[in-house]
This record gives C-alpha cells, structure tokens and sequence, in this order.
C-alpha cells in the first residue's frame, strides 16, 4: 500500500506543477504581450502604467484602450475553445474531435454574418434590440442550433459513431458555405469587407464594453467544464460504462454541448474564425500529463490562452504596421499538426 | 433479490428476448447459457437499462428499476459490459479508481482507497496498477475492468447491503487458470450476499459454480434449475444440437464430456 501511494503522488504533483508552471507562462506571456508593439513600451513602464493607472500618456492610453482589452480577450477566447475542445474531445471519445470539425463553428459564423449582412433589412428588429451585442448574439444562436442538431444526431441509440459524426460535419460545413456563399453574393461592399476580415479572424478593435459579456460568459464555462472533469473521466471508458458508475450521462452531454456552444458563440461571435485552438491544445497537454481531465481541463484552459497570446503576438508583429488575420496563424500552425497527428494514429494502430 | 418477469426486448422487428423470467436472491450465483444468438446478452442489457424493454418490468429489491435514481442503483450494483476497451491512456489504478465516483459522498478516502488496493490484488493486477490501460493485453484488460467493477460493489458488501453483480462473458479472453479463478471470485461475491448473474459461454465452468442456471434459446427461457437438471444429454442435444453430458471424478470439478460422433 506504501509503495503504491507513494509511486502516485509524485505523479499528481508532477501534473500539479506542470499546471502551475502553465500559469505562470500565461502571466508573464501576457506581460510582453502588452509591452511588444507598434509603441514601444518597456517592463518597468508597463508595471507603472498597470499599477497607478493616472497618466494620461500616450502609453497610458495604448494600454488600457488597446493592448489590455485585447489581451482579455485573446487569453479568453484561447482558453475557451481550448476547454470546449477537450469537452468535445471526451464526449466523442475521440481525440480528433474539435468543435470546428464538427460543423459547430460554422454554425456560430454562419449565425454572425447573416447578423452582418441582414441586420438591415430582414433582422433589423433583432439587431435594433441587441445593438452592439447583435453579431455576438446571432453567432451563439447560430451555434446553438448547430449544438442541438448533432446533440440529436448522436443521441439516437448508440449507432452513432466518429466518423458518421464527422461526415455529418463536412455536411453541416458544407450547407453552412452555401448559405455563407448567399449572403456574400447579396452583401454590400462595406458588408462584403466586414465578413471577409471576419472570416480570417481578427482580436482587433474591442473595447471593454464590448469584450465583457465575452470574457464573463468563457470564464463561467471554463468554471463548469472544469467542474465535469471527474464524470469526463469516467465517460471515456464508455457511455454504458458510465451510466453503470452512476455518472448521469445525458445531463452530462447536454451540459458539454451547452457550455460549448456557448464558449464557441462568445469567442466567435467577436474573433471571427480560429481554427485548431480547440484540438491541438487539448492534444498537447494529454500528451505532457495524461488523460485525466482534473488536470487536462485547467492545462488546456491556460495552455489555449498561451498559444493564442503567441500567434496573436505573432499576428501583430511579423508585418508592421499592418496584421495578419490570427485565423491564418492558427490555421497555418494547426493543419500541418493535424495532418501529422493523423497519420501517427494510423501509424500507431497499424492500418 | 433481483425479479424479471415478462421481458420482450424487439430491435425493429425482430424479437430478440420474448416473455423471458429470471429471479435470483442475494448470495447466489445464477449463470445464463444458451448457444450464439440466443438473447444472453440482451437479457443481461435488459437488467441494467442498456436496452428498452418492449414489455414486462425489472424489479431490484421488489422497487422497479426506472423507480431508482441513477446514483442508487450504482451504489448496490456493478455491470461488467462485453464491451471494456478504452482508447484514452489512464493507468490501472486511475480506472479502478473511477469507481469511487457514486461512492465520494459517505465512504472515507482512505477506505475507498483500501478498497482499490483489494480489489486489485483480489484480480491479481497489482503489479500492473501504473500501466497504461491501452497497453495491456485483452486478458488483463479484461482483469482490470472486473477489478473496477468489484470495487464499487465493496462498500455495499461491506455494509451487508442487498447489491448485485451483472456479468457478461467474464472469461471471454482469459486464459485457463484466470477463467477458474474469475468464476470462484464470482462464487466467493455471491457468498458475501450479493445476488450474481454471469453470462457463460463455457458450460464445464457454468456447472462447476453456479446455484441455478437459466438456459436460453432463440430468445425464450427453454430451461431453468440446478445445474445437474440442466445440463443432461437430452438438453444439450435439443438446445445445443451436440451429443455431450457432463461427468465428474471424486475430487475434481465436473467437465464436459462430448461424443466423438457428435461433430
């Protein structure tokens, strides 16, 4: 008994610090964040300029107008398609599966642009009574049919496997362009720029008042995903197998694909497209610790604010003065590895 | 004390369990046989929810089953399913572990730790217990999954509360000396008062362990009793088309003897 409680222990605080260890990389990940730019701001200045707070400098304003209201944002919005990746990841049972493959970002996108595009004619009551926080509010609708129809598709006995849901998803992606294609072909020229930038993804131009239903909303379901983590766990050895343990599994599903749904709709809604986020995280800290989701879940939530801090530093520096769409980064750096993580598992399953 | 009456389980339309009974009291162990196809499994799907009933009703304890709450059921009974594979790498111990989850609330850590470590040793999986699960052989997978499953019956054994033991093919891929040693652990739970029903394959092992036996045949009960009642030439001939009877030497469990004209 000794020795075995012994061999364990290290094992639980190896992951403890490894997440610990994540935290602080996300903090000081943040802080150069704030301080690289088209305005030069050094460290002691920026730790200035965060704790009084009085200034009226240019820096001063760079900082709390600009940079901070996008860091929230960037770390949020990584984090939640993180956790929603690895929720949708147990739920399937399947470490392929990510909540842009399945059809549920584009349903979120598809709800966004016709906010876009119809907001003055056809939705004008339904943008009039949203006001800014209309395109947020069609891109979670949007996401949120999406969610009920694959919820729906995969509850009907347990014939549904991966690759019938995955298929499913090319056909929700592909209904999804065409009436993405519709509303292109009937938008503006002003609207045409707007949902073209949005579709590559973009952190930019957010205010507080803007970020804040966001940042609350991904913050509550990260909270909640972290919460499922001990009947995540469970789920994985099989849905029956669950049910036998007394986990309650069709709450459990419906909470996934709510907190989902509403992550994805809160991210989305204001970044536009970002691809992969949500699978190469997840995929990263299993492989570093494991699939234990008490530690998975905190992992791939600060791990998703981390990479997306990174490539959006990226996406503002590489070409100065203008930025590049942080979707392009994402999807740049997250084909190729799914690409290779797909051939590892055929690789490894010897077909 | 478990109660089936009247079960119909139809998938579209074919029937596969029509009008089947079962009873069993806690402390004994009930084995269910019958050739492929014959609706084994089903009936064991059919006492734990993994398949609708058409018809009849399910009663634990003489309370119906859809009357319980989920977490009530899983506190006093514990399934192991055909189907144990896992794709996600969790050691041993994490997924003997997992079946501390309905029992968190009113039985210490500390207990239910101790009650992981029997449960492995009482599997002989111990040395295992950092292993990934993914890399285990069928055998000991198998092992782990029924060190997991007895696990969540041992705070109800313990307390000497009603539980039960649903298990289908346990000895599907284990080898001779394990088969043995699964069936008597099956045999030792049912003694320490739980009520155990065992999908069998193997009708040497049905006979050596079992209190009663409840013989299937395309999905109707065509024999049920002691196991010596059961397994007589005449039955195995009509349910199993073969020419066989079971034999016994002072000293030895009984096996099966099959004519040589009867393949």
């Amino acid at each position: 008994m000794l020795a075995l409680s012994q061999s364990f222990i290290p094992v639980g605080s190896a992951k403890r610090m490894l997440v610990t260890g994540l935290l602080v990389a996300c903090f000081m990940i943040g802080l150069i964040s704030l301080a690289i730019g088209g305005v030069d701001i050094s460290l002691s200045q920026l730790v200035d300029i965060l704790s009084y707070g009085e200034a009226n400098s240019l820096q001063h304003a760079v900082i709390w107008e600009i940079r901070l209201p996008r860091l929230l944002l960037t770390m949020a919005v990584g984090a939640g398609l993180a956790a929603s990746g690895a929720a949708m990841q147990a739920i399937f049972r399947n470490p392929l599966a990510d909540p842009g493959l399945i059809g549920i970002t584009s349903g979120a996108a598809l709800g966004a642009i016709a906010t876009i595009v119809l907001g003055n004619s056809l939705l004008s009551t339904f943008s009039e009574t949203y006001g800014i926080y209309a395109v947020p509010m069609g891109a979670f609708l949007g996401c949120l049919v999406i969610c009920a129809l694959i919820y729906k598709l995969s509850s009907q006995g347990n014939q549904f496997t991966i690759i019938s849901l995955l298929l499913a998803g090319i056909a929700i992606n592909a209904i999804v362009s065409a009436f993405i294609g519709i509303l292109t072909l009937i938008s503006s020229d002003a609207e045409l720029r707007d949902l073209t930038f949005w579709g590559m993804g973009s952190l930019a131009g957010n205010s507080f008042k803007m970020i804040t239903p966001s940042l609350v909303i991904i913050s509550v379901c990260c909270l909640f995903f972290f919460k499922m983590a001990k009947p995540l766990n469970i789920y994985l050895l099989g849905e029956q197998q669950a049910k036998h343990l007394g986990v309650n599994v069709t709450a459990l599903k419906k909470q996934a694909f709510i907190y989902t749904a509403l992550c994805i709709g809160a991210s989305v809604s204001l970044t536009g497209m970002i691809g992969f986020v949500g699978f190469i995280v997840p995929h990263i800290m299993r492989l570093l610790m494991g699939p234990d989701h008490r530690y998975l879940m905190p992992a791939s939530i600060l791990g998703g604010a981390i990479l997306l801090s990174l490539a959006d530093i990226l996406a503002r520096t590489l070409i100065l003065p203008s930025e590049l769409p942080i979707g392009l980064i994402t999807s740049a750096i997250g084909g190729p590895f799914f690409l290779v993580m797909l051939l590892k598992t055929y690789q490894s399953r010897g077909f | 004390m478990l109660q089936a009456k009247n079960i119909c389980v139809k998938v579209g339309s074919n029937t596969l369990l029509n009008d089947a009974e079962l009873t069993v009291e806690c402390g004994r162990l009930h084995v269910v046989i019958g050739p492929n196809g014959a609706g084994k499994s089903t009936l064991l799907k059919a006492l734990c929810a993994d398949v609708p009933l058409y018809s009849g009703n399910i009663t634990y304890q003489s309370k119906c089953m859809n009357d319980y709450q989920p977490t009530e059921l899983a506190q006093c009974r514990a399934v192991l399913t055909q189907n144990y594979d896992c794709e996600f790498p969790f050691t041993v111990q994490e997924i003997v572990d997992m079946s501390h989850f309905v029992h968190n609330e009113h039985v210490p850590y500390e207990q239910l730790l101790s009650y992981s470590k029997q449960a492995l040793d009482t599997l002989n999986v111990t040395e295992l217990a950092n292993k990934s699960f993914t890399l285990l052989s069928g055998g000991e997978k198998q092992r782990v999954q029924f060190a997991r499953v007895l696990c969540q019956l041992l705070p109800a054994l313990a307390q000497k509360k009603p539980c039960y033991l649903l298990i289908d093919e346990p000895t599907a891929s284990l080898d001779l000396y394990h088969q043995y040693q699964v069936m008597k652990l099956a045999r030792d739970i049912a003694n320490q008062g739980a009520a155990v029903i065992a999908v069998v394959h193997d009708l040497a092992l049905a006979a050596s362990f079992a209190d009663a036996i409840t013989m299937l045949e395309k999905g109707k009960v065509v024999a049920m009793g002691k196991p010596a009642d059961i397994l007589n030439r005449a039955q195995l001939q009509k349910t199993y088309q073969i020419d066989a009877q079971l034999s016994q030497q002072a000293e030895h469990l009984p096996s099966l003897n099959i004519a040589h004209t009867a393949i």
